[in-house]
């Protein structure tokens, strides 16, 4: 692995990971029974992938990102509509954040990227409600 | 791949998946052979045919003219998307960054077809 590519692409990785913990956070609050379960099972994935991460900057001998106190969203998230597509809009950061590993010269990276690009796509395809023809690019 | 959904959409409606489910992945397959035509240069002489990263699956089955078209199920639909998908990604290896970027946006959208394709309870 080249950690002068690697690591600047896993940060921006762990990044969109953190933010989507922070957001699942507040979209759950507004979600109840099968929603509300896939919330928490998202969660849990996002927090699974954070801890990877984390260790996979350290092998490279860098220090993960630290998490914000507090992310930025996009619109007000104010009832299970909104939390819905909240959640998309996590998952959709996350495909393209995991897009810039694919990009990268270790070929194992690569892979490892694009894997995780297919779980995200997948979660913001059922919060959507639909699919998309190019998943994490926004100009093919 | 793209000849896999058209054949499952004119099959049998008895059988076949419905149209208003696969309509959609059939127009995102033809967006991503566009893309892959854009991008792949191929050899003098080669015809235009659909990539190899569009065909669908050895097992995904289909009809020969003299038999006529066979029915295709979701099963093979699904088999198609995976083996697509599984293929895409075993070829970033080989691929500038760019392409590399492009099969695996084209791997995930088909790994979202598969969720589809199974989510929605389609005869398989």
């Amino acid at each position: 692995m080249t950690a002068s590519t690697a690591v600047p692409a896993l940060q921006a990785a762990l990044a969109a990971e953190n933010a989507a913990i922070f957001g699942y956070g507040v979209a759950g609050a507004h979600l109840a029974g099968n929603s509300l379960a896939a919330a928490e099972q998202d969660w849990t994935t996002h927090n699974e992938a954070r801890d990877t991460l984390a260790a996979m900057i350290r092998q490279l001998g860098a220090a993960p990102t630290a998490t914000q106190a507090f992310y930025q969203l996009p619109f007000r998230v104010h009832d299970a509509a909104s939390a819905t597509a909240l959640a998309a809009y996590l998952e959709d950061g996350v495909t393209r954040a995991y897009l810039g590993l694919v990009a990268v010269s270790d070929q194992q990276l690569r892979r490892f990227g694009a894997l995780a690009m297919q779980g995200a796509a997948q979660r913001a395809a059922f919060w959507r409600g639909s699919t998309q023809a190019f998943p994490g690019l926004s100009n093919p | 791949m793209i000849n896999l959904y058209r054949a499952a959409i004119n099959g049998d409606p008895g059988t076949a998946a419905p149209s208003r489910t696969l309509g959609p992945l059939l127009a995102q397959h033809e967006q991503h052979l566009a893309q892959l035509r854009a991008r792949l240069i191929e050899p003098a002489g080669t015809p235009a045919t659909p990539s190899q990263a569009s065909r669908p699956a050895a097992s995904a089955g289909g009809g020969s003219p003299s038999t006529g078209p066979a029915r295709v199920t979701t099963a093979q639909l699904r088999a198609a998307e995976r083996a697509s998908a599984a293929g895409l990604v075993q070829r970033l290896a080989t691929v500038e960054p760019a392409l590399a970027q492009l099969f695996a946006s084209i791997a995930a959208s088909d790994a979202t077809h598969v969720t589809v394709l199974a989510d929605n309870g389609l005869a398989g």
